[in-house]
């Protein structure tokens, strides 16, 4: 602990005399203590940091940055389109909604890879231990938890999103000419990802708080996204008794997309609404996150 | 920082009942400056204790405060204020040591720049220098003890509450262990609430003690008062000692003899006075006469049989 050092500056070399020893050691601490608010953006800071795998083995990063790597990898193909294309393609909001489509499938896995990462681990340790004898709340752990997942799931959910609206903008033949016929494009995305992001990780972070084991976390998760995607498709298309059709609503994994498919306009088929199946998106969501919140507020971790 | 004299921690007839285990029955307790051993068996409620001075636990009666701060209401406040090192393992495997005590640092308010150059101090005053970069997944069990008391000492607490610090450490380890938190005490300045079961290591650096039994303190106070303000005086006598022995029953004295020795309660000096007396009384004729102070093993085996401990005493 003795660190040695100099007298500096003086502009000449530094003399015998000027030496001295410094003993740093442990120092008592007198400056500024932060709030709950800063504790908490720490959490959210770590949270992130731990499911990109920064700081983690290879292993770690390999998963998550696929996942991103394919989303802004569609997105730039489809900007690539647009360019040879000369500079439009018909129908903006058709094209975003197909790709948030088909993109459902990176966001459930992330979701489904990302959130057991921010929390069996810390159970498993039993970290939570000491993470609760810092000047923070269970719900302040809890809610740090969602908003590194949400904003992990942004960078999938909103990102590209918002690269293909500006990459659109700026190939168009008149920016502001493409600004002024697609400025409610802007919301919808921002909306839609935004909705998206709280929702898969209200979901994923509530099935990984039962779990301790990240692989089985992980795997309830896509089971329940897969077996309710398949029980709500064979029952609202296959089958043919009244009110089969109010089944589509149990297609978990594909709730955000037929939201986004409302706020951009696109047809649903009757009797169901986009504001159905936005009622039922708020409402997963807001059951997640209080079964989560619940879960921690027991204490028994 | 506390002064000597306020209490560091203040516990009023707390109590905390689990199902059908009354984990804590009534405690009353003042932790003073310095360090305190908190003793007891497996099952005395000196975890529940720890827990509900962090927080951790609501108490179902009674009233706490660290430092000042009532637990229920400045929950936060206090726990900006205390380190603490669980006995369990608690440390992410996959992180380097640096980089979590750092964490902890900022999850306690630290500014990010000033909690990366605490860690780093707090590490090396520890005794992790160019470790602290790897993960801890690869480290020693003492070594891992090193990181979790560096965790609880980032932030500067006013006080840090080590549960069994000392666990699954080696004796060369322990030693080290023991030195540290005599150092933390004593130079750096941090009152320590020492929670362990090895009364040798609690002897060796607690100004106080208290001890724990079923729940309830058993005994509590400065090390040196429990250990010189009681005890037995050992006579050895020239006959059979059940004379004198009688003699200074009949004085008020507990005492026992056991052939040519008789050993009787200390109180006070006033004790010597009584020797004497009975010894001349019964024509005794004392040829060794040594007061034997308890130890804390005594102190700690007396809380543990409230009923015998009259009578351990007097057999000193």
């Amino acid at each position: 602990m003795m660190e040695h050092s100099m007298e500096q500056p003086t502009g000449q070399p530094p003399t015998g005399a000027g030496a001295r020893i410094v003993d740093r050691g442990y120092q008592r601490y007198t400056g500024v203590r932060l709030g709950v608010t800063h504790n908490v953006a720490v959490m959210v800071v770590a949270g992130m940091r731990r499911g990109l795998g920064l700081r983690r083995p290879a292993y770690a990063k390999l998963l998550p940055w696929l996942f991103i790597s394919i989303t802004y990898l569609m997105t730039l193909v489809v900007l690539a389109v647009v360019v040879l294309a000369g500079g439009e393609i018909a129908g903006d909001g058709p094209m975003y909604l197909r790709l948030f489509s088909i993109a459902t499938i990176f966001f459930v896995l992330f979701a489904g890879l990302s959130a057991p990462d921010l929390l069996c681990a810390d159970r498993r340790q039993r970290v939570l231990s000491l993470y609760f004898t810092a000047p923070i709340r269970r719900l302040h752990y809890v809610a740090a938890q969602v908003l590194a997942q949400m904003g992990l799931l942004l960078l999938l959910t909103l990102g590209p999103w918002l690269l293909l609206f500006i990459g659109n903008t700026l190939l168009a033949p008149s920016v502001w000419g493409y600004l002024s016929h697609h400025s409610n494009d802007l919301w919808h995305l921002v909306v839609g990802g935004l909705l998206a992001a709280l929702y898969y990780s209200a979901l994923a972070l509530m099935t990984a708080a039962f779990s301790d084991r990240r692989p089985y976390a992980s795997g309830i998760f896509l089971g329940l996204m897969l077996i309710s995607t398949v029980v709500s498709n064979v029952i609202s298309q296959g089958m043919n008794f009244s009110g089969h059709e109010w089944f589509a609503l149990l297609d978990l994994a594909n709730l955000p997309a037929q939201v986004m498919n409302w706020l951009f306009g696109a047809a649903i088929a009757a009797p169901l609404s986009g504001g159905y199946y936005l009622l039922v998106t708020l409402g997963v969501t807001a059951l997640s996150l209080g079964v989560l919140a619940w879960r921690y507020l027991r204490g028994d971790d | 920082m506390t002064s000597q004299d306020e209490p560091v921690i203040q516990t009023e007839q707390l109590s905390k009942r689990f199902g059908a285990t009354q984990a804590l029955d009534h405690v009353s307790l003042r932790v003073s400056a310095g360090c305190t051993g908190l003793l007891g068996p497996n099952g005395a409620g000196k975890s529940t204790l720890i827990k509900v001075v962090l927080g951790l636990l609501t108490p179902d009666e009674g009233q706490v405060a660290v430092a000042g701060h009532d637990i229920r209401r400045e929950v936060l406040v206090v726990r900006a204020l205390v380190g603490y090192m669980p006995e369990h393992d608690c440390l992410p495997a996959d992180w380097r040591a640096q980089d979590f005590v750092r964490y902890m640092g900022e999850l306690h308010g630290l500014p990010t720049q000033v909690a990366i150059q605490r860690a780093s101090d707090t590490l090396y005053a520890v005794g992790l220098g160019e470790e602290r970069f790897r993960a801890i997944g690869g480290f020693s069990t003492g070594m891992k003890q090193r990181v979790k008391l560096a965790q609880a000492l980032v932030h500067d607490p006013q006080m840090v509450l080590l549960d069994e610090p000392t666990n699954g450490l080696d004796p060369a380890g322990r030693d080290e262990m023991i030195a540290l938190i005599g150092r933390i005490a004593h130079v750096m300045g941090i009152h320590v609430v020492l929670s362990s079961h090895l009364l040798t290591d609690v002897e060796r650096v607690a100004d106080n003690v208290i001890i724990l039994n079923q729940g309830q303190v058993a005994a509590q106070g400065s090390l040196a008062e429990l250990t010189t303000a009681t005890g037995a005086v050992t006579i050895r006598t020239r006959a059979p000692g059940e004379a004198l022995a009688e003699a200074l029953r009949a004085r008020g004295y507990g005492a026992e003899c056991d052939g040519y020795e008789v050993r009787v309660d200390y109180r006070s000096d006033a004790v010597y006075d009584a020797i004497r007396d009975s010894a001349v009384e019964t024509d005794a004729a004392v040829m060794y006469l040594k007061r034997r102070s308890l130890t804390l093993e005594d102190i700690y085996l007396a809380g543990q049989q409230p009923a015998q401990a009259t009578h351990a005493e007097a057999r000193r």
